[in-house]
């Protein structure tokens, strides 16, 4: 070989290498990166918080990880970008520590700049749950071009499809409810022509057309009873109203809704005429002991006019399982007279300490308010407070509780104000809530930089869902479905 | 090179010149269509997605061409050139046999059938270029000859799994045209049940979330998923057995290359033209001069033709509102009442094209971005729009805000038509000043709808007065959709109020033609003379308006007799849409009375 091909090669190789940084004292300075992982908390299992430096001028970053009770981890490239067997050895070693974070940046001038260290906690909390499911659509209007139900293992970048609509010959897919995460116990509805309610009841898979002709609409907001074998759902008819001023975006509400709660085994309807009035009745989900279930209630008012006047309270009603019958009285738990705000999507936690819930000045669709913050209630003592240590100027919506506990995830709108991007958080020991992290991607500025959907109704899986594809492609092309009677 | 391949070559180019110039001066609108239906990214992640499915790299290479339709000459030529290389490379597999030179002509049949079939406006260039793709599969394979009926079986198997992966379904043609071409039956019938197996198989274990019927018609040949036209059937049936014309042993003379040349020709001209349909070609052609903003093209065309269908003549309204003429004189054309000017909303990709162009041009950009939201989410086969993505920016950065401005044009940035324009456009990100110092976007930031309020297209009139008051007389435009839609709707009363207002920025305006012609109208429907109206109106419209009322109280019966007294007025429109009105009213409550 000649020499200058010798000198070529060595010059490429030269330019390709940026190695370590020279030994420098760090700044004061922390570095800009994203997501904004500085001072979160995270569960030991979650995949590489890999991230971007925030910096057009950034070539190459380098980073080396200390734990606090020891192991280190290094990377370097355009981002950082861990290995995953290493970051878990890291993160296992250091349960209940701090791993700091010692980020050096290549200019392209070739200048070398470290930062100050940020840190990241790893939790003592266990986060025991497989992983995320999640609707992807795009948070349009009326017509959605692709959508699917995803699932995600959260200790990795892996993410394998559960239902997309291609399956299913362009169906609209609507949100993936399952009992505590079970992967064999869910509903997906599907929408349109030959539309109906995949059901897993633990035993066998159905379709179901879960409108009776007694009740007012199609099942939409579900959650499943401990037991395996009930679904409270409500029942609604919605409707849209898009603002004209640049302020405000959708409205959606509903012209009916009640609350029904669904017999999987016997699939029968369970009403009661409490739940079932000419107010609105929503988003129920049912107490950690199945003996209670929460929802959202509002006075009707004229629509769209009033639209600025529909405020639901959170309240509860009893439900006994034995003798499948609503109670007959109303609580009211948080009063939205009081608060002057609507209360939406009740979600408890499995362990029964709290509920987590929305707060938006009026409505029912918190997803589509930028106010929409997340509250929580203390069941023990009743009280309430915004999480004001989660909560961001846009919205924050879409709750769940890991089934474990402790962790919880929401869908935020906080990065661009229109696409939701799923955000995790667990309640430390003193009550409070931990800065509140996005879901880790590989290269999370490009992979955030090129989403064109949400991350839709978020929700732990306990193990990965895996559906008879053939079966559900077959049930959905047939629209055959199971009807559902009203229990006398 | 022999003269043989010259000509051959020649006539190759031929093709080539035939389709360029037809698609360009013929088809253009149907190449804008196609190009607004998708958004070429120069990406690791675009050729990633796309690659990732069967026949992905077919998609990507038409992609890429596809997006050369934003200039249609270039377009043209681009897409003429995909399908002549098709007809080359079938042509050159089949030059064994006595039939050569005949063969080498009719091998355009498949492309001259695809150019009738892209009358479709769905059927994807994906199909050309897997056609291209196959074609040259089976001219490779046709250059080894002579090899064992093993191996060329072997070669069928694995090509077709490289070719399928690479095409898509169309692969299965160069099973059946490879194995007539080396003449190996026994290949092609061990290769085609091979080939179906290898399709299942992979549904079951990589793509389950497809249709098996998806994975044996192709993905993405066609813009709307799980629907295959019958005439791409044809086309791939023609290039799977279109090497039989080589088999026989007849000594064929001149006379068959020229017979085949007379028949394709003829072929060609009938048949490629009668496949395109003139509401469409129109349809898409109003779309394409919207998108273009050539208005005065748009009126000279509705000069020529009076529009038929409701989205054209939303174009032409939009055309004369651009040009200050909308109730000067809109009612020269067939009007169709609100529809006309504003659609409700219909999900596809199309319908709301002209709506949401007019909403943005209004300065309703929150309805304006609602409407392109979905008209990008409306295309079938998930596929972004250049287009649309712009104009979804355009909202976003008069909205402020900027973020989403930011993503949309992150994406443009990455193109290749629209990668100049996102640029300009990063420049007024977080950048009010520049925002309300542009000419376009300041003038729709400054007239923008400030009241908290619902869309309502029944109140649109009501929506459109606001708009204009509000800015003060700065938006013309409103203010003219305002004009007609009032009298569109025969809300006359109320257009003649505001006329009439002193706190109207508009009523010192001098009243346009159609105002004066309803203002007359209705004046005269409670007065017998003109005397004391307090709007000066031209003597001309007057005495049309007094003739046109005798007319009618002279011949009630006989509306025909009408038409000419005042043609193309507003009275006229009025009349008519009131006489509609009334049959329909009465037919309703015959109705009533007899169920």
């Amino acid at each position: 070989m000649k020499p200058y091909i010798y000198i070529f090669i060595c010059a490429i190789l030269a330019a390709c290498s940026h190695g370590k940084p020279p030994q420098m004292s760090p700044s004061t300075e922390k570095p800009d990166i994203f997501p904004d992982y500085a001072d979160v908390t995270i569960p030991s299992r979650i995949a590489p918080m890999n991230f971007n430096i925030i910096n057009d001028n950034a070539e190459h970053i380098y980073v080396k990880v200390t734990g606090e009770k020891g192991g280190e981890l290094e990377t370097s490239g355009r981002y950082a970008d861990f290995d995953e067997k290493k970051w878990h050895d890291l993160t296992t070693q250091n349960i209940g520590a701090d791993l700091s974070f010692d980020v050096s940046v290549k200019d392209r001038d070739g200048k070398w700049s470290r930062y100050a260290p940020f840190v990241i906690h790893v939790s003592d909390i266990p986060l025991d749950d497989y992983g995320v499911v999640y609707r992807k659509i795009a948070p349009g209007y009326q017509t959605f071009s692709k959508t699917g139900i995803y699932q995600r293992d959260i200790s990795s970048f892996e993410e394998i499809p559960v239902l997309e609509e291609t399956a299913v010959e362009g169906k609209c897919l609507n949100c993936h409810y399952s009992n505590r995460g079970r992967n064999d116990q869910f509903s997906i509805h599907v929408r349109g022509k030959n539309g109906g309610t995949i059901l897993n009841n633990g035993k066998n898979l159905v379709y179901l057309n879960t409108k009776a002709p007694e009740t007012a609409g199609n099942a939409t907001y579900g959650y499943w009873h401990p037991d395996g074998r009930y679904i409270a759902f409500s029942v609604n008819k919605i409707v849209q109203n898009f603002y004209l001023d640049k302020e405000h975006n959708i409205e959606p509400w509903d012209v009916v809704s009640d609350i029904i709660v669904l017999d999987t085994e016997t699939n029968r309807i369970i009403t009661s005429p409490v739940v079932a009035t000419p107010r609105c009745e929503t988003t129920p989900a049912f107490s950690p002991d199945g003996k209670k279930i929460y929802f959202c209630l509002a006075d009707s008012v004229t629509m769209p006019g009033g639209y600025d006047r529909l405020k639901y309270s959170l309240c509860s009603i009893d439900f006994d399982v034995k003798s499948e019958t609503f109670g007959s009285r109303i609580d009211t738990l948080v009063c939205a007279g009081d608060l002057g705000k609507s209360a939406s999507l009740p979600r408890p936690s499995y362990d029964g300490k709290y509920l987590m819930y929305n707060i938006t000045d009026y409505g029912t669709s918190p997803i589509h308010h930028s106010d929409a913050d997340l509250w929580i209630m203390d069941l023990s003592t009743g009280e309430s407070r915004n999480i004001a240590e989660v909560n961001s100027d846009c919205s924050d919506a879409y709750h769940n509780w890991s089934t474990g506990g402790g962790w919880f995830l929401f869908n935020s709108k906080r990065l661009d104000g229109m696409y939701g991007n799923l955000y995790f958080s667990c309640i430390g020991p003193d009550g409070k809530a931990t800065k509140p992290f996005l879901l880790p991607q590989k290269n999370p500025r490009l992979y955030y930089d090129e989403a064109l959907h949400s991350f839709n109704a978020p929700d732990f899986i306990t193990e990965k869902i895996d559906l008879d594809m053939p079966e559900v492609r077959s049930m959905v092309k047939s629209g055959k479905t199971l009807d559902v009677s009203v229990k006398k | 090179m022999t003269r043989k391949n010259i000509i051959l070559c020649a006539y190759t180019i031929v093709i080539f010149l035939a389709i360029w110039l037809f698609l360009w001066l013929q088809c253009p609108q149907y190449l804008l269509y196609h190009e607004r239906n998708q958004l070429f990214l120069f990406t690791g992640s675009y050729f990633l997605h796309t690659i990732s499915v069967p026949g992905g790299m077919a998609d990507y290479i038409s992609e890429f061409v596809v997006q050369f339709f934003y200039v249609p000459v270039y377009g043209a030529m681009m897409a003429a050139l995909v399908l002549s290389l098709s007809q080359l490379f079938l042509g050159m597999a089949c030059r064994r046999g006595n039939l050569s030179g005949s063969a080498f002509i009719l091998s355009a049949l498949p492309s001259l059938i695809y150019l009738g079939a892209m009358s479709d406006e769905n059927i994807l260039l994906s199909y050309a270029v897997a056609m291209i793709l196959s074609s040259l599969f089976i001219y490779i394979c046709s250059l080894f000859k002579g090899i064992s009926s093993l191996v060329c079986t072997i070669s069928l198997i694995i090509g077709f799994a490289a070719l399928y992966w690479l095409a898509g379904p169309m692969a299965i043609t160069f099973v059946i045209a490879a194995g007539i071409v080396c003449r190996r039956p026994k290949a092609i019938a061990i290769g085609v049940p091979v080939a179906f197996a290898f399709i299942w198989a992979l549904h079951s274990i990589f793509f389950e979330q497809y249709p098996l019927s998806s994975m044996l018609l192709g993905i993405n040949y066609y813009r709307v998923p799980e629907i295959h036209p019958g005439i791409l059937s044809v086309i791939a049936a023609l290039i799977a057995f279109f090497p039989i014309v080589t088999l026989p042993k007849i000594r064929a003379g001149r006379t068959a290359t020229y017979f085949s040349a007379i028949a394709t020709a003829a072929f060609a001209m009938i048949y490629v033209p009668a496949s395109f349909d003139k509401t469409k070609s129109d349809i898409l052609s109003y779309d394409s001069l919207v998108r273009q903003r050539k208005w005065t093209d748009i009126i000279e065309k509705a000069q020529n033709e009076n529009p038929s269908d409701v989205f054209s003549l939303q174009a032409v309204n939009l055309a004369l509102g651009m040009t200050g003429q909308l109730p000067e004189t809109m009612f020269r054309y067939s009007q169709n009442g609100i529809e006309g000017l504003i659609g409700k909303n219909r999900l596809d990709n199309t319908s709301q094209l002209i709506s949401a162009e007019a909403l943005f041009h209004l300065g309703l950009t929150n309805i304006a971005f609602s409407k392109t939201f979905d008209l990008q989410e409306s295309i079938m086969n998930d596929r972004k729009s250049g287009r649309l993505m712009k104009r979804m920016a355009e909202c976003m950065i008069i909205n402020g805000n900027y973020k989403v401005a930011a993503k949309y044009l992150g994406f443009l940035r990455n193109s290749l038509f629209y990668a100049d324009w996102a640029r300009k456009a990063e420049t007024l990100l977080w950048n009010d000043n520049a925002v309300e110092k542009h000419p376009a976007y300041g003038k729709m930031r400054r007239n923008a709808f400030r009241e908290e309020a619902f869309y309502d297209h029944s109140q649109i009139d009501k929506i459109l007065a606001i708009l204009a008051i509000d800015s003060g007389g700065e938006n013309t435009l409103a203010w003219q959709y305002f004009c007609a839609a009032s009298m569109l709707n025969g809300n006359i009363a109320t257009l003649a109020g505001a006329y009439g207002s002193p706190s109207n920025p508009y009523a010192g305006l001098p009243i346009p033609r159609h105002v004066q012609e309803a203002i007359a109208m209705y004046w005269t429907f409670n007065h017998p003379t003109f005397e004391g109206l307090p709007f000066h109106l031209k003597d001309e419209v007057k005495q049309q308006t007094a003739a046109l009322a005798q007319a009618v109280m002279k011949n009630k019966d006989n509306p025909a007799s009408w038409q000419n007294v005042a043609p193309g007025s507003y009275g006229i429109y009025f009349l008519n849409t009131s006489l509609t009105r009334q049959q329909t009213e009465v037919a309703n409550e015959y109705q009533h009375t007899h169920e």
